[in-house]
């Protein structure tokens, strides 16, 4: 009986994870989810010089989503904010080992909330700013 | 019950993956057909195939007789009269014809209707609605912590004299089977209509839809061994008569000119344009598959399967099961640990074992609940105590993944 969507990166994730925690005050904040699961990830975010100087993630979600909200964690930090827009799903997929297709709602719910708050902030001259209920 | 030869009739059971048989225990969303059934409908479409109703010719007349037995068939396996049946898509879809029907002229501005936090999507959305668009008052009964019907509740609503009463009378989340014949009742001494969900009753227990004493009940075929794409709607009494159409088109008039048009009488009213006879065939079929199992009998099997998945869940640590109805249906909602359902749920599939996670169509039950969401393993005729053994190595297996 294989378990290879459970990779050992992904239960250790799922149990001990990364960027874990909310960061006060905070440049962005933003929030989705999904609701006919019940995944929610809540990025807060400080920005300097038009990059991810921090980044902290909290929310209730599956073993997946919260393993590719660590991920990506890792991934953004220190990259510009027009770097992270364009980081793709593929890229987040081979970082997670793959990501079998009845889960890839789980693994894109915290890049799009990402990539919607930065979309947001990016328009706003004046801060903090607070994104919520983005959908996959 | 001979469970492993009804097994042998079911050649979707047959698929193993991962070395492993299918434990498919998702019945309460969707049901396997067996060989009758399948053959029933492939029959039809070889041999019989033409629209009822319409032709003199002999393959419309064939198909004719074939509806209307079908009709008689599954109205008599729930203790009604073929004349009280109108066929559907789904339940789902009889839900809006009774609802749309009764908005026509029976429920004024004003007035309210009620569902039950038990109800299933399909027999709460379209009312909640219904009081949107008609500027009616829309009121929901109450659960007790025990997943069962607040009583007291549903009767200080009553005493409001709600024109609706849109209640389930088994939970597909909880499994409970709802005391019908005494809410009705209730309901009636007040002038409410009940519009009653019984897609989970009329496939696990024996139902008498003309004794439970609801206006109106909608079940569908696929969740009990029949095809998709066909249901039935019951309209008891007078409701035939009194209610308005839903669907407008063919089949469902007497004439038609330029400015207006007369309906036909009785169920045809409700059947616009070509329905799907070959659905109707399966869903008589599937039907008589389970008269002759005897309903009682498949009861008994169930109740023994529920013993079984409760008592393979109790050897799992930190596992919650959500209502606990002595005499529920083989329906047991549960979270093992905070482990997300859907990952549960994962790793049971790479056993091969087939179960639900999310909320089951029921955000109101689950918000009721607090519980964001749970898995659900419902079993059903052909399910055996292997399955349930394949279920319990699978429980096993999350324990130690996330444990």
């Amino acid at each position: 009986m294989s378990n290879e969507l459970y990779s050992d990166m992904i239960v250790e994730y799922y149990k001990n994870p990364v960027n874990f925690g909310r960061l006060e005050p905070f440049d962005l904040e933003a929030s989705g989810g999904n609701p006919s699961c019940g995944d929610q990830v809540v990025w807060t975010v400080r920005v300097h010089d038009g990059k991810i100087a921090e980044i902290l993630f909290t929310g209730r979600g599956c073993a997946i989503s919260r393993a590719s909200a660590c991920v990506l964690s890792e991934m953004v930090a220190g990259k510009t904010l027009v770097e992270i827009q364009s980081l793709t799903k593929k890229e987040l997929f081979d970082a997670l080992g793959g990501v079998i297709e009845t889960r890839i709602g789980c693994a894109i719910l915290p890049l799009a909330t990402l990539q919607a708050g930065l979309s947001e902030f990016e328009k706003k001259e004046t801060g903090p700013v607070r994104v919520a209920n983005v959908r996959v | 019950m001979n469970v492993e030869r009804i097994r042998a009739d079911f050649p979707i059971l047959t698929t193993r993956a991962n070395q492993a048989p299918l434990a498919y225990l998702d019945n309460a969303a969707t049901t396997h057909k067996p060989e009758s059934v399948l053959r029933a409908m492939d029959e039809y479409y070889r041999t019989s195939n033409a629209n009822p109703h319409r032709g003199v010719y002999k393959l419309s007349e064939q198909s004719t007789r074939q509806m209307d037995a079908a009709r008689k068939k599954i109205a008599g396996f729930v203790g009604a009269r073929a004349e009280h049946l109108v066929f559907t898509k789904n339940a789902t879809e009889g839900f809006n014809l009774a609802a749309n029907g009764l908005a026509n002229g029976i429920l004024q501005k004003g007035d309210t209707v009620l569902a039950t936090q038990l109800e299933h999507h399909a027999n709460f959305v379209p009312w909640q609605q219904l009081a949107k668009r008609h500027k009616l008052k829309f009121r929901v009964v109450k659960i007790t912590p025990n997943g069962e019907i607040d009583e007291a509740d549903l009767a200080q609503q009553l005493a409001q004299k709600p024109k609706v009463l849109a209640i389930s009378m088994a939970s597909n989340v909880l499994g409970a089977l709802t005391p019908i014949e005494r809410i009705a009742k209730m309901a009636h001494d007040v002038g409410t209509v009940v519009v009653a969900d019984a897609t989970q009753a009329v496939p696990h227990a024996p139902v008498r839809l003309s004794r439970a004493g609801v206006d109106f009940a909608a079940f569908s075929a696929h969740k009990m061994l029949g095809p998709q794409g066909i249901g039935a709607l019951y309209m008891g009494g007078h409701w035939a008569d009194e209610l308005g159409p839903f669907l407008f088109g063919g089949d469902m008039i007497d004439s038609v000119n330029e400015s207006d048009t007369v309906f036909a009488t009785g169920v045809q009213k409700f059947e616009a344009g070509t329905g799907n006879p070959a659905g109707a065939v399966g869903f008589a079929a599937a039907c008589e598959y389970l008269s002759r199992l005897g309903m009682d009998n498949v009861r008994a099997h169930e109740k023994k399967m529920r013993k079984e998945m409760l008592e393979a869940l109790s050897n799992v640590p930190k596992t919650e099961i959500y209502g606990k109805a002595d005499d529920a249906l083989a329906i047991v909602p549960f979270n093992v640990s905070d482990i997300h359902p859907h990952d549960v749920a994962q790793i049971l599939d790479s056993f091969n074992v087939a179960v639900r996670s999310g909320n089951h169509c029921a955000h109101p039950l689950f918000d009721a609940l607090s519980i964001p969401g749970s898995v659900r393993a419902s079993a059903y005729v052909y399910n055996t105590r292997a399955d349930v053994e394949q279920f319990a190595k699978a429980l096993a297996q999350v324990a130690r993944t996330f444990g």
